[in-house]
């Protein structure tokens, strides 16, 4: 079996015993690597009334079989964990040099419990890993910790994963940065090391990463590679995502006002098109990536001179005009802050643009929010905010350090109704009412509200279905794009290459070169199916149903305004024709719960016993 | 009631034009296909490259995206969609995902 360095290391935390554990032929042919490892981890080792802080929780670390080959865009790994934010299946994948690394040291992944009992970090040094003491780190932001461990190893080119201050404080929407701009974000992967005592995983890697067929590797790679330069990519490396604000805010769907309105009149002023004219300092690629969409602010000028921050859509759509704000200053300033103090900024943006409304309406007083002036709008007011939810410093910071559903049942007086979240994940930058097979398949994400699970929206941006209605139509494109995200997540390599295959069987085609592994790709698509069921098998462990998989009432309840979309709203109706039908096309029960027989066809077996219908 | 049809550029188009928007005269326009040609004497070759597939009738999908009064267009045969004064139209780059 090649491309898989074929064993994992297992860590105890308390004991502080390290051990080598092998990774099987079985389990790689059937969960392929990164999220089907993590889901098949989860299942295996975090029992039922887990608490996600608990030293029971587990930490899993995992690549893909194509991370440390060239393939391009597999330089990928992905952290999971019982979600400290949504109490089901949490994790986050991410980019980088980290993952290249960890396979270059022998290792297919890491899998912690436990919990030290003093600050900590895991040195992996090739076939040698060891705990060591971090209680000099501790207390430092993400970019400092990674500059000082490098130092204090005396090599700059090892690389680093940290949390910052907002996982040591279990902020639950902590993340784990990682080459300074690269993020293990969404879900708390960060609170739950702080929860251990984690400080950071540091890798050194100098081994070779075999592959099944070099030569018919390199030949197909370098295929890609070509292809990468073609027209698929273009809105990536040329424009990168930012791009897409000008197009959704005259599609009304671009979220502003936390989601009370799906255009924002300083549109022009937040867009990419204008970001690459005053903000953007340079272009970036991560490892192995050969489109390179990374594209990196910096401020010249007011009080945030000299921020530098890497700017994506999503980061740039919740920190802008969901909050109100079209300064790309304070903008790339509240990214900065995410990213040194260790939070995810999606949730940020829309657990501060939640804080907004409720002051707004008159929910909160200038006393509940510690005096900020957090009006819409207000640039320097989402900063400070962002910055408090990070420390959970004063009353504001630690309400919002709870995230947007744990929040607004703590404020109550109705704001639960204009908290937008899924399964308590906070919605990413996709309008709930005028992009209705997107918020289907937010829903029906196994991480909660999730763009990057099904991709439903794009055909809803792209106006191949009527995006203002639902119907029984679109259960099953939601259902084969999570199919189709499990493998590309679990390979793992980038969603912005998905264009780049013409088809599963050439994903299949590069996992065969890679691994040795025959594979074809219908088996791939049935791997993918295994792999979705196993995650939502984890998610019936912990309670969820039928009940789990709605938006949140502003999307049922209040008309859009906007011109370009007035009146548009889901009707209940549409929904659960379109979630049925969702139900039906994968084989659950029409209380979202995975039947026997189908988690049976699968080989879940233990599965079939414990969770299914 | 406004006369002509209102065009809205984003991103390539905007390098391409060097404007943001423009009012065309509703004149010989009558479709989007007409539309695309008076663009393209007006902004050259490399507009109607951007827009329309090798066929010459539907919309190069993987590049641009062009929506008519807030709904885009389906690229399949539409070039022949009708255009009248007062639409607005809006040509961008084909996005999507913002991870």
């Amino acid at each position: 079996m090649k491309g898989y360095a074929g064993k994992y290391l297992k860590v105890d935390l308390c004991s502080r015993g390290l051990s080598t554990e092998t990774l099987t032929e079985g389990m790689a042919k059937d969960y392929i690597g990164g999220l089907g490892f993590g889901a098949r981890t989860l299942l295996d080792t975090v029992p039922r009334g887990t608490d996600p802080f608990s030293p029971q929780n587990v930490l899993a670390w995992w690549t893909g079989p194509v991370s440390g080959t060239i393939l391009p865009t597999g330089s990928k790994f992905g952290v999971f964990a019982l979600s400290p934010l949504t109490g089901v299946f949490g994790f986050g994948i991410c980019s980088g040099g980290f993952a290249n690394e960890l396979k270059s040291a022998g290792w297919d992944g890491v899998v912690l419990t436990g919990k030290s009992d003093k600050p900590t970090y895991l040195f992996v040094d090739d076939g040698a890993p060891e705990l060591r003491d971090a209680s000099r780190y501790w207390g430092m932001t993400t970019w400092q910790t990674e500059d000082a461990i490098k130092e204090d190893l005396g090599d700059s080119a090892i690389r680093v994963a940290a949390m910052g201050p907002a996982g040591e404080r279990l902020v639950r929407l902590a993340n784990i940065t990682t080459d300074k701009n690269r993020q293990v974000g969404r879900s708390g992967m960060g609170a739950v090391m702080g929860s251990k005592n984690l400080k950071a995983v540091a890798v050194r890697g100098t081994g070779d990463v075999e592959v099944g067929n070099l030569d018919e590797l390199m030949k197909f790679s370098a295929e890609l590679n070509e292809r990468c330069q073609g027209p698929k990519t273009e809105k990536y490396r040329v424009y990168g995502t930012p791009a897409n604000i000008l197009v959704h805010n005259r599609l009304g769907c671009l979220p502003s006002y936390n989601f009370q309105k799906g255009s924002f009149e300083r549109a022009e002023d937040v867009s990419g098109e204008q970001m690459s004219k005053t903000h953007v300092k340079k272009i970036l690629a991560c490892t192995n990536c050969p489109v390179g969409c990374d594209h990196v602010n910096e401020v010249k000028d007011g009080p945030y001179a000299g921020t530098v921050a890497s700017v994506d859509y999503e980061s740039l759509g919740q920190l802008g005009p969901l909050c109100g704000v079209g300064d790309l200053n304070a903008i790339t300033k509240a990214v900065e802050v995410c990213d040194e103090l260790g939070v995810d900024t999606i949730s940020g943006g829309v657990i501060v643009a939640w804080a907004m409304e409720c002051v707004q309406r008159g929910l909160l007083t200038k006393d509940d929010v510690d005096g900020i002036d957090l009006r819409f709008g207000n640039g320097d007011a989402l900063v400070e905010a962002i910055r408090r939810m990070s420390l959970k410093e004063g009353k504001l910071g630690n309400l919002l350090a709870e995230g947007v559903k744990r929040a607004s049942e703590r404020v109550g007086k109705g704001s639960d109704k204009f908290a937008i979240h899924c399964k308590g994940m906070e919605w990413a930058a996709y309008s709930l009412r005028s992009l209705q097979t997107s918020t289907l398949g937010f829903c029906t994400s196994i991480r909660g509200a999730d763009y990057l699970r099904s991709g439903s929206y794009q055909v809803d941006v792209a106006g191949k279905v009527d995006r203002l209605r639902l119907d029984a139509s679109r259960g099953k494109i939601v259902y084969e794009g999570e199919n189709q995200y499990a493998i590309i997540d679990s390979l793992i390599i980038c969603k912005f290459t998905r264009g780049v295959y013409s088809s599963m069987n050439e994903l299949a085609k590069a996992y065969t070169l890679v691994t040795g592994l025959e594979i074809s790709g219908q088996e791939l698509v049935k791997a993918g199916e295994r792999i979705y069921n196993a995650a939502k098998c984890f998610n019936v462990r912990f309670g969820s149903t039928r009940k789990d998989d709605y938006p949140p009432p502003r999307a049922f309840d209040e008309p859009m305004t906007d011109d370009v979309v007035k009146g548009a709203k889901i009707d209940r109706r549409q929904y659960d024709e379109a979630l049925d039908s969702y139900y039906d096309g994968r084989g659950w029960t029409r209380d979202g719960i995975p039947t026997k027989a189908k988690l049976l066809e699968l080989g879940l077996t233990k599965e079939a016993e414990e969770v299914g219908a | 009631m406004p006369e002509g049809v209102s065009v809205e550029f984003t991103g390539p188009f905007r390098e391409i034009t060097k404007t943001r928007s423009v009012t065309v005269d509703v004149g010989s326009v009558t479709s989007l296909g007409s539309l695309v040609s008076k663009l393209s004497k007006m902004y050259g070759q490399e507009f109607r490259k951007r827009v329309v597939d090798d066929g010459g009738v539907g919309l190069r999908a993987d590049s641009s995206m062009v929506a008519i009064n807030q709904v885009v267009v389906n690229p399949i045969g539409a070039l022949s969609r009708p255009i009248r004064s007062g639409d607005r139209v809006v040509f961008a780059l084909s996005v999507a995902g913002g991870g």
